[in-house]
């Protein structure tokens, strides 16, 4: 198995005409916690659904802990974990049915106890009977992390896991991703826009905008932005303003 | 008399007549009544509102209870305005009052009677279910047990979806139209069984739709793991189709029973 947990070559998709990604490139090493950050509509959740098979890319290549996605979709997403957004969820299924239709369909015989102490960390435990339908969002955002981390993936893949938690769970999941991710070789793709995350946990973090990754961060790179007393937001601003100015002198000439 | 004159005295006449028949509807009116406004007051408003203000804490504590009993006591006021409008006419008349005194009295002591035992009875424990549940909540201690991995659950997601899409108000639109296209003179035993036949054979039209919508659905929700389309299909199909033989067997029998009542009629 390589050490690159994700690797994304040349990804071009959309949906009909419409072009939503244009030549990304990414990689992610095993234990690494990559954020990808952008404003509202560039393309994130389409990347990242492209990542787990959701969307058919209209080209490039993707490679989950070496394995091809389009060649050999079964066992790269034997190595995958998707926390889907909490809307597409099953309203009439409980808790408990969810994580064992996922725990399934990924062919597992028991669910790991470590994701069951994550649950009781995150006091899951009583709602596990209930249906989703009846969840309040912080909720149904904890049983979607659950879902993701079943099977022990190689591939954490979270699209805003953070949006509607409170604090102290946000907290119990930060410190599991992390302890994971020095464990067991994991890697971390996170689609937010929380700054706090990128300030304190990730180690790279991408800028998404107008479909292609236009800038990245590594972690010396956002403390020293920090100690410049300059805040992440700023530089997205700057490097936004720059990207735009480079689009506009092209026009021009 | 004057009393059994009137179209609403004559009811009142045959009540009157059998004291200890007006006791036992009004102690069960009494006892619902009562019964359902304490339900309601501790649910939704366990405190009186008086707590807040500086008034005696007796006013405050007295102020719950007048709420709850505020129905019999308005129970209690109608009867007595009738009792003595039905007084005075006997009056008039010249007539002996002792039997409108005595339904009277075996009316208030039924709703005495009611009020108290409704009191005794201790009043369920309220289910706390978040806003806008449309679930009814199951009675008793659930044992926990240990997650089983399998992809059976998708079978009972298509048989719920049915039961979810039935509710109340589409019962209601589809019966309706079904109660009015049957012509007058209809026996009820025969519109009984056309409704039987029109409901089992919708819920099984809805069991294969639910079943290819939930195919989609599931479909969706699972295509980042590593499952086949195939074993998808056979785990969602299997409870519905298992369902549908159920429902298939009762038409066939209430088609048979609508035919037999059809040849002897």
């Amino acid at each position: 198995m390589s050490d690159s947990r994700l690797e994304i070559i040349g990804l071009r998709a959309g949906y009909g005409r419409q072009v939503v990604l244009e030549d990304i490139s990414l990689g992610i090493a095993a234990g690494e916690w990559f954020v990808l950050l952008g404003p509202n509509g560039c393309g994130k959740s389409t990347l990242l659904d492209c990542v787990v098979g959701r969307l058919q890319p209209a080209g490039g290549e993707i490679r989950v802990a070496g394995l091809s996605l389009a060649n050999d979709p079964l066992r790269a997403k034997q190595q995958l974990g998707y926390g889907c957004a909490p809307e597409r969820l099953p309203g009439l299924l409980t808790a408990r049915q969810c994580l064992e239709v996922h725990a399934g369909a990924k062919g597992l015989t028991a669910v790991a106890p470590d994701l069951l102490e994550l649950a009781e960390d995150l006091r899951f435990l009583p709602y596990l009977d209930s249906f989703v339908d009846t969840l309040s969002l912080g909720t149904r955002q904890k049983l979607s992390v659950l879902l993701c981390l079943l099977g022990d993936p190689q591939l954490i893949v979270l699209d805003e896991a953070f949006n509607g938690l409170d604090p102290g769970s946000a907290l119990v999941v930060k410190r599991h991703l992390r302890a994971r991710l020095e464990r067991q070789g994991a890697a971390l793709l996170l689609a937010t826009h929380a700054l706090d995350i990128v300030e304190h946990h990730a180690d790279r973090t991408g800028l998404l905008f107008d479909g292609r990754l236009r800038h990245e961060w590594s972690k010396p790179e956002i403390s020293a932005l920090r100690q410049r007393g300059l805040g992440l937001d700023e530089a997205m601003a700057a490097a936004l303003a720059e990207q735009s100015r480079a689009a506009d002198g092209a026009g021009a000439a | 008399m004057l009393l059994a004159r009137a179209p609403f005295g004559s009811l009142l006449g045959r009540f009157a007549r059998h004291p200890v028949l007006l006791a036992i509807v009004a102690g069960l009116a009494a006892a619902a009544l009562t019964g359902r406004r304490r339900a309601l007051i501790k649910s939704e408003a366990p405190r009186s509102w008086l707590a807040a203000v500086p008034v005696a804490p007796l006013v405050a504590r007295a102020e719950p209870l007048a709420l709850m009993l505020a129905p019999v006591l308005w129970v209690s006021a109608a009867a007595t305005l009738l009792f003595v409008t039905a007084a005075v006419a006997a009056l008039v008349e010249r007539m002996p009052t002792t039997q409108v005194t005595a339904a009277y009295g075996a009316a208030m002591a039924g709703l005495g009677l009611g009020t108290l035992v409704s009191y005794l009875v201790p009043s369920p424990r309220p289910e706390v279910l978040p806003p806008g549940s449309r679930y009814v909540p199951k009675s008793g201690a659930r044992r926990a047990r240990p997650l089983a991995p399998s992809l059976a659950p998708l079978g009972i997601w298509a048989v719920r979806h049915v039961f979810a899409s039935a509710r109340p108000e589409a019962v209601t639109r589809a019966t309706i139209p079904l109660l009015l296209l049957m012509p007058l003179g209809t026996f009820a035993d025969a519109a009984m069984l056309v409704l039987a036949i029109a409901a089992v054979s919708a819920g099984m039209l809805m069991l294969v739709v639910a079943s290819f919508t939930v195919y989609a659905s599931s479909a969706s929700w699972l295509r980042p793991l590593p499952v086949r389309r195939a074993a998808l299909a056979r785990h969602v199909v299997l409870r519905p189709l298992a369902a549908f033989g159920i429902a298939a067997v009762l038409l066939t029998w209430l088609l048979w029973a609508f035919h037999t009542y059809a040849g002897k009629r």
